[in-house]
Formats: C-alpha cells, sequence, structure tokens
C-alpha cells in the first residue's frame, strides 16, 4: 500500500505492483458511493424534490393560493371525473392540489434544512466542548443532554406556539433550539474517540491553539459522522412540523405544508381519502430518500480495516 | 545557545484514577520523582517497559501535561514560563504509532506545514519551500506532498512525521518510542535518518524506548525506569558493560538475540506484575527480584551515584 | 514423528480498492508432532493470513485455494464450516497477539475456558472447571481457582496471555497457531511466555506454528523457519542452518538489520534494507524482492521464481547461482 513514485518505471521494475496506487480517502468514498444503491435512490429522491422546490413557480400548473370555489374536491386524474387540468384534483376550496403539493415541498424542505442547520450549530459546539474538554464541561453538558432528552420534544413545541402563536419562522426557531440532542450525543462520543489520537497530540506539540485543533484536526475527522446525523436530522425535522401543522401548531393556512393538507384534508378523508393519501405518501416518500441517503452515507464512510 | 537543553527536578505526576465502580478514586503515581539533564547535542536514552511512565514524561516534557511536583526548565527557563507557542519552537515530539499519529484527513504537505502554520513562522509564500526542503532532507519524494496518509507505508509515515518534527528546526526533538510499531527493515532506515539528522542540523534527543539494542546504538547516555523511577543510569558504554540495577540486568537479560542455541533466558522475575496503581511497599521492584532482602521490602532505596552511574538500589 | 499438517500451493486472495490483492502465493509447507515451525516474515507478507487460513478464519471477502490442505489426514478446503467449527479449538488451537481483545470482556475467565471446553466435550461444568483450574496451573498462575471468577480487564496483559494459551489447550489439540504471542507484551515477560509454550508443546506433543517477525524469538523457538515475502516463501530449513548461512538475499538483509545489545557500536549505521516493499496486486512477475537486492540481475525480472530444494528441508526461491550451488 505505497504511494507510487512516479519516476519512469524500468523493465525491470514492472511487475512488481509498484506503479499501484492507492486511492486517497476522498477517492475510497466516492467509488462506494456510486455503487451503493440506497445512497442513490436517496440522492435521487432529494434531488428530485430540490428540484421542485427551486421550479416550483415553473412547475406548478396553478396558483397554490388560488381558490375556486365552483370546482371543489374534484378528484385525481386517474379517478373518474377528474381532469388534466388538476391532475391531483382539488381540495375543499377549489385549490390546485398538485400546486399546492409542489409549494409545499419547499415548506418540507426549508424548514428540515432551517432546523437541522440551527439544531447542529448548537449540538455539535455543546458536543465538541464535552468531548474535547471533559471534566466539567462534559458533566454541565451531559446534564443539559439528559434534561432535553427528559422533554418531549412535540408538546414543548405545541406549548410554545400556543403562547406565541405559529409561523414558519417559530416552528423553525422553536425546533431547532429543541431537536439538538443527537448532534450533540454523537459529536461527543466521536470526539471523545478523536481525541487520544496522537496527531492530536502532535498538533497541540506544534503550538496550535484550542480553536485551530478544534476546527482543523478533530472537526474534519468527525464529518462523515456529522453528515449522517445532519441528513436523518432533516428527515426528524420535516416530520415533526408536519405533526405540529397537522394539530395546526405549525404552519398556519393558508400556505401549503403537507401536514396541514393532511389536517384540512381529513374532515373529508371518508369520501375523499385522496385529500389525505397524497401529501401522506409525498412525505413518506420525501423522508424515505433521506433515511436512505443518511445510511448510505454511513456505510459508505464506515472506516475500512487497515 | 544554553548548554542545558532540558532539566527535570524531581517531576512527579499523579493522576487520579477509578479503580472500579465501587471502589472510589485511587492515586495512580506515574511519574515519581524523576531528575534528568540533558546536555546540548547529547542523545539520552529512556528505557522501560509498559507502566513504567516514560510515555508520561515525553507528555511532560511536551507540556501536554503538567507535573503535580518537581520542575521542568527548558533552556535554562522554566516550562510553567513558557507559552505554548514557544515551546513548540523549542521541543517538538515523534511519536510511536505511524497511523495515528497522522491525520487522516490531510494531506502530506498540509501535516508537515502545520507548525509553521500554526505558529506563523515566516511568510506563507515560505511555506511551500520549506515543505519540500524538509521532505528532501527525510527522503520522501516530493510528489508525496498531495497524498494521504492512508496511501503511505509505515516507513513513509514516520518521516512525515519526522518532517513535521524538524520544520521548525526545534532544539530538542521527543522521540517515543519512533520505531517500535514499524517492521525490522523499515526501523534501521528510520532510526539511520534519525542519527543522520542529528549530526547535520546539531539535534538533542530524548529517546524513549523499550528496545534496548537499538537505544545502545542511539544514546550516549541511557536511564532505565521502574514504576516511575529512574533506577539507573549511566553512560551507555558503561551501563551495558556494567549493569548493575537487577531491573538492568534483567532487561538486559531478556534480549532475544538470533543466535539459535542458546534457548530461552530465564531471568528469575517470577511471575508477579508491576501495577502502578499499587505500587509495592519499599523498593518497587522487590516482588521480582531475584535478590530481594527484608530491607528491600521496608526502606525505598536511595540513588547513588558512582562517577557518571547512578543505581537506586540496595546492593 | 508423525506428519500432521501438510500445506501445498496455498494462495490467498483480498479484493482491495486498488485491485485484487495477492496476499498469500504458492505458500506450501509441512508441520510433524511435536516441532515448532516458524512463519518470519515482516508487516504485510502474508503470515497472519496463511495462519487465518488454515484455521479458516478469513474474512469474507478474501477468496482461498490450495492444491494441499491437509491436517491430520482432513482436507480443509472442502471441509464444510461445520467440519472447520468442529475442529477449531478441539483439533488446532491459535492463539493471537492481543491479550487485551482477544478475551471476551463481559464474561468471566472460568466461563470462557469452560465454554472452550463443552463445546467439544461432553462434560459437566465440574469436570470442565477442574482441567481449566489444571491448566491455569499448568501456564503458571497462581491461584487457580479464585482466578476463575475474575473478568479480563482486573488481570495484566502477561497473566492474559497465558489464560489465552490455557484457552487453547483445554481440548488437547495437536496443532497450536501463535500469531505474535509475545509482541504485545514487555520483553520481560516474553521470555517467560515463549519458555511457556515451548515446555507445554513438548509435554502435550503438539505441533506448534510460530507466526512472528522478531528473528530472536525464531531463532531460540523454532526447530523449522519459512521466510516470507511478499506472500511467498522464500527461504525455509531449520533453524541452525538458516541463521548459520542465510542463503536469500532478503534473510541475509533481515539479519543485519537487528541490533544486539553488546554487539553495536555506537554511531555506525544499522544495517537496513534500502527501497519499500511492492505490493502484490495486477501482473507480478519475477522475484518481487529485486527492487531491493543488492545482487539483482536482470532474469530476476523476467523469470517466475521457484522454490527449489537445495537440499534435506531446505528449499531457496532465488536465481543466485553460487547459493543454488551450496
Amino acid at each position: 500500500m505505497t504511494a507510487s513514485d512516479r519516476s519512469p518505471r524500468s523493465p525491470e521494475e514492472t511487475g512488481l505492483g509498484l506503479e499501484v496506487v492507492f486511492p486517497s480517502p476522498r477517492q475510497i468514498m466516492q467509488r462506494a458511493m456510486l455503487r451503493h444503491k440506497g445512497f442513490l435512490i436517496g440522492l435521487a429522491v432529494i434531488a428530485a424534490v430540490a428540484l421542485l422546490t427551486i421550479l416550483a413557480p415553473v412547475l406548478a400548473p396553478h396558483d397554490p393560493y388560488a381558490q375556486d370555489l365552483g370546482r371543489r374536491l374534484i378528484p385525481p386524474v386517474w379517478q373518474d371525473k377528474g381532469t388534466w387540468d388538476h391532475p391531483l384534483g382539488t381540495d375543499n376550496l377549489g385549490r390546485d392540489y398538485l400546486s399546492r403539493l409542489i409549494y409545499g415541498s419547499r415548506v418540507s424542505l426549508l424548514i428540515g434544512i432551517s432546523v437541522m442547520l440551527i439544531a447542529g450549530l448548537i449540538g455539535t459546539t455543546l458536543g465538541l466542548l464535552a468531548g474535547y474538554f471533559g471534566g466539567r464541561m462534559d458533566m454541565f453538558v451531559s446534564f443539559l443532554i439528559t434534561v432535553r432528552l427528559a422533554l418531549p420534544a412535540v408538546l414543548v413545541a405545541v406549548a410554545v406556539v400556543s403562547l406565541i402563536g405559529g409561523s414558519m419562522r417559530v416552528v423553525i426557531l422553536v425546533l431547532g433550539f429543541l431537536v439538538w440532542d443527537r448532534f450533540a450525543v454523537v459529536i461527543r462520543a466521536s470526539t471523545q474517540q478523536i481525541r487520544p489520537q496522537e496527531y492530536v497530540a502532535a498538533a497541540k506539540s506544534a503550538g496550535c491553539s484550542t480553536l485551530r485543533i478544534l476546527a482543523q484536526e478533530i472537526l474534519p475527522n468527525l464529518m462523515n459522522n456529522l453528515i449522517v446525523v445532519a441528513t436523518l436530522e432533516v428527515a426528524r425535522a420535516i416530520l415533526l412540523e408536519a405533526a405540529l401543522s397537522f394539530l395546526g401548531m405549525g404552519v398556519q393556512p393558508p400556505t401549503p405544508s403537507w401536514g396541514l393538507m393532511i389536517s384540512e384534508g381529513k374532515e373529508f378523508m371518508l369520501f375523499y381519502p385522496y385529500l389525505v393519501t397524497i401529501p401522506g405518501v409525498a412525505l413518506f416518500l420525501l423522508l424515505l430518500g433521506f433515511n436512505l441517503f443518511g445510511d448510505g452515507i454511513r456505510d459508505v464512510t464506515a472506516p475500512e480495516g487497515r | 545557545m544554553p548548554d542545558r537543553v532540558l532539566e527535570l527536578e524531581e517531576v512527579a505526576k499523579t493522576y487520579r484514577v477509578s479503580a472500579g465502580a465501587f471502589r472510589g478514586n485511587r492515586t495512580l503515581r506515574a511519574v515519581n520523582g524523576i531528575s534528568l539533564a540533558l546536555e546540548n547535542g547529547e542523545v539520552l536514552g529512556l528505557v522501560g517497559e509498559s507502566g513504567c511512565g516514560k510515555t508520561t514524561v515525553a507528555k511532560l516534557v511536551l507540556a501536554l501535561e503538567t507535573p503535580t511536583s518537581g520542575h521542568i526548565r527548558l533552556g535554562g527557563r522554566p516550562l510553567t514560563n513558557c507559552d505554548s507557542k514557544e515551546i513548540a519552537r523549542q521541543v517538538q515530539p515523534v511519536f510511536q504509532d505511524p497511523y495515528a499519529s497522522l491525520n487522516p484527513r490531510k494531506s502530506v504537505g498540509s501535516i508537515i506545514s502545520l507548525p509553521l502554520r500554526a505558529l506563523k513562522i515566516g511568510a506563507k509564500a515560505s511555506w511551500d519551500q520549506a515543505v519540500g526542503e524538509i521532505m528532501e532532507v527525510v527522503g520522501l519524494a516530493p510528489h508525496l506532498r498531495h497524498n494521504y496518509p492512508n496511501q503511505l507505508s509505515g516507513g513513509q509515515r514516520q518521516r512525515v512525521a519526522v518532517a513535521r518534527a524538524l520544520i521548525t528546526r526545534p532544539q530538542l526533538v521527543i522521540c517515543d518510542e519512533p520505531t517500535s510499531a514499524l517492521d525490522v527493515s523499515v526501523q534501521a532506515q528510520i532510526l539511520n535518518l534519525l542519527m543522520r539528522l542529528r549530526r547535520e542540523l546539531g539535534l538533542t534527543y530524548l529517546f524513549i524506548s523499550h528496545n534496548l539494542a537499538v537505544v545502545e546504538h542511539l544514546a550516549s547516555r541511557v536511564a532505565v525506569m521502574y514504576l516511575g523511577r529512574i533506577v539507573e543510569e549511566a553512560p551507555t558504554r558503561e551501563l551495558f558493560r556494567n549493569p548493575r540495577h537487577p531491573y538492568t540486568q534483567a532487561l538486559l537479560g531478556s534480549v532475544l538475540t538470533p543466535e539459535p542455541g542458546l534457548g530461552l533466558p530465564d531471568t528469575r522475575l517470577g511471575i508477579a506484575y508491576p501495577n502502578p496503581i499499587d505500587p509495592p511497599p519499599g523498593c518497587t521492584f522487590h516482588p521480582r527480584c531475584p535478590r530481594a532482602a527484608e530491607l528491600c521490602r521496608k526502606q525505598a532505596p536511595v540513588p547513588r551515584r558512582e562517577g557518571g552511574h547512578l543505581v537506586e538500589c540496595h546492593f | 514423528m508423525d506428519l500432521i499438517l501438510e500445506v501445498e500451493g496455498l494462495h490467498v486472495d483480498l479484493p482491495l480498492p486498488a485491485g485484487r490483492l495477492q496476499a498469500v502465493r504458492n505458500v506450501g509447507f509441512e508441520l510433524r508432532q511435536g516441532e515448532t515451525l516458524s512463519l518470519v516474515g515482516e508487516s504485510g507478507c502474508g503470515k497472519s493470513l496463511t495462519a487465518l487460513a488454515l484455521m479458516g478464519l478469513l474474512p469474507p471477502r478474501a477468496s482461498c485455494r490450495a492444491s494441499k490442505l491437509f491436517f491430520e489426514g482432513c482436507n480443509l478446503s472442502t471441509a464444510s464450516e461445520k467440519t472447520m467449527a468442529q475442529l477449531r479449538g478441539d483439533r488446532m488451537a491459535m492463539i493471537f497477539q492481543e491479550p487485551m481483545t482477544s478475551l471476551n470482556p463481559c464474561y468471566t475467565i472460568g466461563n470462557q475456558l469452560v465454554e472452550a471446553y463443552r463445546q467439544h466435550r461432553e462434560a459437566s461444568r465440574r469436570e470442565a472447571r477442574e482441567r481449566a483450574v489444571f491448566l491455569l496451573e499448568k501456564v503458571g498462575i497462581t491461584a487457580a481457582g479464585s482466578r476463575l471468577k475474575q473478568f479480563p480487564h482486573q488481570l495484566s496483559g502477561g497473566i492474559r496471555q497465558r489464560i489465552m494459551i490455557a484457552m487453547g489447550l483445554m481440548c488437547g489439540p495437536s496443532l497450536i497457531i501463535a500469531d505474535e504471542p509475545t509482541t504485545a507484551l514487555d520483553v520481560t515477560i516474553q521470555a517467560q511466555i515463549l519458555a511457556l509454550l515451548a515446555d507445554l508443546q513438548q509435554e502435550f506433543r503438539m505441533g506448534l506454528i510460530l507466526i512472528t517477525h522478531d528473528l530472536g524469538v525464531v531463532a531460540r523457538m523454532a526447530h523449522r523457519l519459512c521466510v516470507m515475502y511478499c506472500g511467498q516463501v522464500v527461504e525455509t530449513g531449520t533453524t541452525r542452518e538458516v541463521f548459520a548461512r542465510p542463503l536469500h538475499p532478503y534473510t541475509q538483509g533481515l539479519l543485519r538489520c537487528i541490533p544486539v545489545p553488546g554487539k553495536v557500536e555506537p554511531g555506525s549505521d544499522l544495517g537496513s534494507i534500502p527501497g519499500l516493499v511492492p505490493t502484490p496486486i495486477g501482473e507480478l512477475r519475477g522475484c518481487m524482492f529485486r527492487n531491493r537486492c543488492p545482487k539483482a540481475l536482470p532474469e530476476c525480472a523476467v523469470e517466475d521464481h521457484r522454490l527449489r530444494e537445495i537440499g534435506p528441508g531446505r528449499a531457496l526461491r532465488c536465481l543466485d547461482a553460487a547459493a543454488a550451488d551450496a
């Protein structure tokens, strides 16, 4: 497993495998990614939804807020009485369901990613500090984590929202400050594993400041775990948002959120089940995509035996 | 340049360890009163087995740990007075495990230039050239700077570690078992490199190892450690020709030379194993010592110095 | 002395991101009852994989084939996993390098020793425990009875390795494979453990395959040795023969590299072998040592060297004419 010497090979030296180039960590990872089915499927799903989100104004056939009470509850195109004008039908206010679905993806992704970023920042910082400094800092952070885990996230969110009122901003902030626990736990454990490695001691001996060590020596080695957790946390956040909106404690109407669409549709569920199943299936597929992607990254970046 | 590069005076380091879930905390005396002096250009070999505290000594000298008691002086100045950047300029490590001492996510060039970047030595533009120069000095092909540690062999990785240690031209290099994890044929390459660099760059080494033959080759003086104390110290030739402490004698006797037909040595050491958390009373070596007497159980021996030869034994 | 192990034409391949690694190529040797054979070489030479191939413990990605792989008359290449599981621990045992990780930290010593025995024998717990105590005392552990109740983390490395040896002996195997059994131990403990292994081997008439990179250990312990380099056996012979007159340039280089205390001239360079170990991936031709060999000839690049018998039990894989005639 030696790096190749690029000087020209004499005939005596071929056939020894000396020119074999062992791939870099990035190349190993890239090759593994291309072979991993779950990763690719998950990536495809996320990319498709992201595309929907970005191109929403172009792709959506109608304005998702436009009500047309004369065209209420038209079923999707595969049922009779459906039309291609409204491929996924309309809801009880005559709004085009396909357009609402597409615009709803914006809400899901925006909230999911924002929450992940906030929670990630909080959790990673806490985890790094706890893992690196140990002692009292670790005790303090562990206490915080324990307290946080003792709180039921959904109930706290509901409580806050009923005090302040719901909106996208509120949902993002509340969830962001609630779901950092997994980040903290994973990053803390990983940091504890990395800390005793000799390259950290070498960096310290080379005169690196603590900040530099955390940012340049420890964090890059955490990235694999961090990305896996981040992906799974996006999924968790999306689901939490949908739950909150379903309860009426999240995004407020008329904003199209998939959870809200399910909530609004549940009254008509018996005769118009598509109102609930369509956003439900969309939610399921998006979450599946993120989970497959996250699992795929974990498999692909799992350290190989030496 | 001060003559005395490093000085340790009655340095001790104790840790608190938990001795099990219900037995509370015990003290672990990793280093129990060590005094050493290193002159400029010397190589001091520090020899001992696991649990003797030699790695702790390395950490103390590198200021990765602070001593519980005693003084450490680097170039005449107490270590506590120096900030981490000053210490980094004067003393650098080469560690044992070539796989763990390099950050797997960084390229070789980035690893080697780390001290320059951390200490902000010289202009950014000069760093590339400095890296290239030091790589040549340690015998690494220049294109390797873009490779990652997992693409290099153990010997190459250790060269990277040496390059990183030397790029700031420190006065003192702490080698903590630098070749123990390498193959025999490669060990010699690295040791020869270290010897050559010492001559060419005028370095001083604290060379820690459990391999006596290697130490004999490199060191001008050798100190033998056991359970946190130095039990014998002498110039190399003197120590190997005339070992006085029973532990040193046992160490030398245990080395298996490649001579068939000689069978296996019997060092008469017994099966007791040194436990730094629970050291034996009196002389810490007495449970394993073939010459132990009543006195050894009761009283710790006082170090005696005869000429350049220091021994800590009642006999 | 009976032949208990016959290996011929053993190949082990490992798929790596960079290609298929031919980790073990055409390795063969024999072992008799009561004999100690050493597989010597540095890291990457394939000695550990050879041992794992014998025990059927190769990683799942590895592929293995041999023209002859017989242990006590049983063909190991065609043996089912069930047969191998029966043989392992009972007829053939392996002692690994790291005593810290070879024992399960969740179970007591007694538990693990007893399990090792009752896996293969119809015996009551009491009988198994008696045998465990007997063997613990044989390996020099005092207060064996109370040790049975202890957990691995309570014991030092030297004692754990003794326990590993006792565990290997529980069913009275005819073959013990020791993979670097003392490398992780202190040098003062090393000699004791090796002496113990040698005594036990003589007493129980077992075959011992000692895998190591330490030529000192080989010299003092082994009757015969196979020097391995880059997956191939390059020299075999009795220990006395090979150390007295090493024929392969790699063996000669290895012996030069070893500093011997008392015979060292301070200040002089240590013997070393220049260059890097090649990676056996892809089209391999000729002698794998030629890029580091002081005596390399152009023919060394082209011909496929065979391991040639140059005397009874003495073989060499080298074109060096003078050596071949010896």
